[in-house]
């Protein structure tokens, strides 16, 4: 008789490694991705991530075909003197988008584990309250920063590429590259502590996003506007209450020059230090109370 | 025997869309307790609004009292229900919430009839306090307390013992069988059958939208033949009581357990229960433990809903 | 310690504290939610009892880290419970409330669980997929949990409380809510827990039927006091009375009995007899005998864990 084996499939201990909680700070991170994504959750918790990411992809291939355009017709150089928008100009048109992309993705990755309860089974793991946000918070930036850099690369291959002279374009335009990679950090730090620190305060994704809507899609032109209206310094100081052009400030300084969104507002007056500290004070001040608020969380 | 019942239900059915939630069901609850079980999705819940009028039914009439119970407002007066979940103002107080419940059904007497009802319940010491403060178990034994301001003839009430505590659950059951005794007709629909066993003289079964079975447990499962009844017996020898069972007609197997204890599968337990004796003082075996292992409503519900 | 050949584990049966408690006290203001409560548990099936209210959920949350006491000490696996977050990795909880997400699907949620309790990923991957299968849960793991059935769901929260192979789980009130057939497959499975498994469990529970067919040993808190502690066995022993229930001829036995020396006396529906002296079973069956009284049950009268607490009651 040929011998026959019983295998084993009963329940078995674990013996592995156990690799404490930076392992556990990892997983947060990355279904934080997933969940912006929407990967992992079905076909509809796609549509909204990838639309936003496909609108603001869109928008830098546009520009560089405009662009390439107007280098044919009129000439190269030509694109310059029309001012048509380059990498200085992007983050300015771009911001709306960008902080309502936030908004909606952003209460994705934090209302839902409230709502749902999953927040429980979090607190009662090798996982702090401050483990959890810091992974949370580290995904979305990464999805923001995605969406930031995504189109200006775009931009940026469709400018050089679309050069009759690529290398020439690329010698005299490569400074260009790190100034848009460090203003779409600033933008993606700002809109990822933003959004968060509200999702953090409702379990409903809904509140969270119709709030922030509100808060930079509404805001923005009624302060603009009393900024016109107050002349001389008190109109500065009100236009630095334009939320969504604190960041793209900070854009100008590091390209040197005003853009497009920014060049009627009055704050553009201000000096740089103020302006890139009232970005940080806006970016900092948020993540500290996000921080704390789930430093201590208890069920 | 009464021949008057107080609630009947007649070839009742009710569906949503292509959902037959609730299919040709019929019967009559007497006064006394019945219980109304049956899985979950089974159709318990939207035969319990029926019966209170709470909604209508697609085809065949629910009357109580002789009545048609859908939009009969002095009808509801003399009916309390008490539906699963609730949601209750967190932020009024107990007292309030029973008055409130009172004044909706027209009590005379109002503050008097509130007092005894929070009594009945024993939350006179909580009735001041906001019921958001109340734990689970109080806030359903201050909702029962609404139910009952009215002192309603009837007593509808669906999973009334949801997060109850052991001490809770004695309380509730002592204050249920007094008002059954009080001539009250108690419907109660539970999942947790020890105590519905306890607590009802008949019982509904609900299996798929259907009455799978109604009546006292015991007589459903001796009307379940096609199942032999399970007995465990312990004696000082079993082999040889196993041997002299065996013959038995009505007996159709024995097992003999590795504790020395046997099992005798019979469906005639009436005859086993008179020859097990005999057989044992024939042998001179003595008995010392005699136990039917599924008689219990526990196991005629898993019969029943197997199938 | 461990047989694996036979899919069947047995575990040395040393009796390790898994957690204790040594006077420990929680005040919120004026209110004393426990109040100088000890106690200590070990390898096995352990219930924790106690009215709604502050006392045995501060317990719990005290133990699983998530509320500091006012004063004594809680240890789990005997390190302190407020202090260390790394024991969370040999503990598992299961809520009573809802607690699962409902976009993704069961094997991807306990994958990532098992990530955070400090799995690498590969062996979480197995050993969510080996934790869903001990559990009954097959080709569905695949699929939404939000299309999942109660008992389903019930499943996966207790799986997302074994993945990790905890030293022991807390399970809160696991049986809430389900029907007949899914509390019997929980228990089935608590039991499971621990027979097989070789997980102690600790689960608080509302329902005495449940506790008394799981648990070797039951802990109840009443008013923030530490009422009662100790084996299931203790309060459910055989007493030395026996319970006799018979369909018919009722009268005639209770006389053949009394007629052959026996101490009857009615109770509820049957009789009880007293004397542990055998010989009273032979008489019982003569008496049986003789009255052709048809024997549905025979047994020793057994208390009721419910009794602990009827003693308030009446």
């Amino acid at each position: 008789m040929t011998s026959g084996t019983v295998f084993d499939i009963g329940y078995q201990n674990y013996h592995g490694v156990r690799e404490g909680r930076s392992r556990g700070r990892l997983a947060v991170y990355k279904d934080g991705l997933r969940a912006a994504l929407g990967l992992g959750r079905g076909g509809r918790a796609k549509i909204l991530p990838w639309f936003f990411i496909g609108v603001l992809s869109a928008i830098g291939l546009v520009m560089a075909l405009v662009a390439g355009a107007a280098e044919r017709l009129g000439g190269p150089g030509s694109a310059e003197r029309a001012h048509i928008p380059t990498h200085s100009d992007f983050y300015g048109i771009a911001s709306i988008i960008l902080f309502v992309f936030a908004a909606v993705v952003g209460p994705e990755l934090l209302c839902r584990d409230k709502r749902d309860g999953v927040i429980n089974l979090y607190l009662v793991r090798p996982l702090t309250g401050a483990d959890y946000i810091l992974g949370r918070w580290l995904a979305l930036l990464t999805v923001m920063v995605l969406a930031a850099w995504l189109p200006q690369i775009i931009l940026f291959l469709g400018l050089s590429g679309g050069d009759p002279l690529p290398m020439e374009y690329l010698k005299a335009h490569w400074w260009d590259v790190p100034r848009f990679l460090t203003a779409g950090l600033v933008m993606s730090l700002y809109a990822t502590t933003i959004a968060l620190l509200t999702a953090s305060f409702t379990s409903r994704r809904a509140y969270a996003s119709v709030f922030l809507v509100g808060l930079f899609v509404i805001t923005t032109p009624f302060t603009a506007g009393l900024a016109q209206e107050m002349k001389g310094s008190a109109g500065e100081w009100m236009s630095m209450f334009n939320l969504t052009n604190i960041p793209v400030h900070v854009n100008d300084i590091i390209f040197g020059e005003i853009s497009e969104i920014t060049s009627e507002a009055p704050a553009r007056k201000l000096a740089s230090w103020i302006l890139a500290s009232w970005c940080a004070a806006w970016t900092i001040i948020p993540a500290t109370i996000l921080w704390a608020r789930y430093r201590r969380l208890a069920p | 025997m009464s021949a008057v019942p107080v609630i009947r239900v007649d070839a009742v059915s009710r569906w949503f869309g292509s959902v037959v939630a609730v299919s040709d069901v019929s019967f009559d609850v007497m006064p006394g307790i019945t219980g109304l079980l049956g899985p979950n999705g089974a159709g318990k819940t939207t035969l319990l609004r029926m019966m209170t009028g709470l909604a209508a039914t697609s085809a065949g009439t629910v009357t109580v009292f002789g009545e048609s119970v859908r939009d009969n407002t002095p009808l509801y007066k003399r009916i309390g229900v008490m539906s699963e979940h609730e949601t209750v103002y967190g932020f009024m107080k107990g007292r309030e919430f029973v008055r409130m419940m009172g004044k909706l059904r027209g009590v005379e007497n109002l503050d008097a009839a509130v007092d005894k009802a929070i009594a009945l319940v024993d939350l006179a010491d909580a009735q001041h306090r906001s019921m958001q403060t109340y734990s689970r178990g109080m806030r359903q034994r201050m909702r029962l307390a609404g139910t009952l301001v009215h002192d309603p003839e009837v007593l509808i009430l669906d999973e009334p013992l949801n997060g109850a505590d052991p001490r809770q659950r004695l309380h509730f059951k002592h204050l249920l069988l007094q008002l059954a005794a009080e001539g009250r007709t108690i419907v109660i629909s539970s999942h947790i059958l020890e105590e519905v066993e306890e607590l009802a003289d008949n019982v509904l079964l609900i299996v798929n939208g259907k009455l799978a079975a109604s009546g006292g447990f015991r007589a459903i499962r001796a009307a379940l033949n096609q199942r032999p009844y399970h007995v465990r017996v312990i004696c000082d020898a079993p082999r040889k009581l196993a041997g002299a069972v065996v013959n038995l007609p009505s007996v159709d197997a024995v097992h003999v357990d590795p504790d020395g204890g046997i099992i005798v599968l019979s469906r005639n337990v009436l005859d086993l229960q008179v020859e097990l004796p005999r057989l044992a003082q024939k042998e001179s075996v003595s008995l010392r433990r005699v136990e039917p292992l599924d008689d219990s409503l526990e196991s005629v519900f898993g019969y029943l809903v197997e199938n | 310690m461990l047989e694996a050949s036979t899919g069947v584990r047995v575990t040395a049966t040393e009796q390790r504290v898994l957690l204790s408690v040594d006077h420990l006290t929680k005040k919120y203001g004026d209110v004393t939610a426990l109040d100088d409560v000890s106690f200590s548990i070990t390898d096995g099936i352990t219930a924790i009892l106690g009215e709604n209210g502050a006392g045995k959920s501060t317990a719990i949350k005290i133990l699983l880290g998530l509320l500091q006491p006012t004063s004594g000490t809680a240890t789990i696996l005997g390190h302190d419970a407020s202090s260390s977050v790394e024991t969370r990795a040999r503990v598992g909880y299961m809520p009573e409330h809802d607690c699962l997400p409902s976009l993704i699907s069961a094997a991807e949620f306990l994958t990532h669980m098992a990530e955070v309790s400090g799995l690498p990923p590969s062996m979480a991957r197995t050993r969510a997929a080996d934790t869903l299968r001990h559990a009954g849960l097959f080709e569905e793991r695949y699929r939404a949990i939000g299309g999942y059935s109660t008992g389903m769901k019930q499943r996966v929260k207790l799986c997302q409380a074994l993945v990790h192979d905890p030293a022991f789980v807390f399970l809160d009130e696991p049986t809430a809510g389900l029907d007949p057939a899914g509390r019997e497959e929980m228990l089935a499975l608590i039991r499971k827990t621990h027979r097989e498994f070789g997980i102690s469990v600790l689960f608080s529970s509302h329902l005495m039927a449940d506790v008394e067919r799981t648990c070797d040993r039951i802990i109840v808190i009443q008013g923030g006091h530490l009422v009662h502690s100790g084996e299931v066995s203790q309060f459910t022993k055989d007493t030395e009375t026996v319970f006799i229930e018979v369909d018919a001829n009722r009268e005639e036995l209770v006389t053949a009995l009394r007629e052959r020396g026996v101490v009857v006396t009615p109770d509820g529906g049957g009789l009880t007899i007293e004397g542990p002296d055998v010989s009273v079973y032979d008489h019982v069956r003569d008496a049986l005998v003789q009255t052709q009284a048809p024997l549905r049950r025979m047994a020793p009268r057994r208390r009721a864990l419910t009794e602990l607490f009827e003693r308030g009651e009446k």
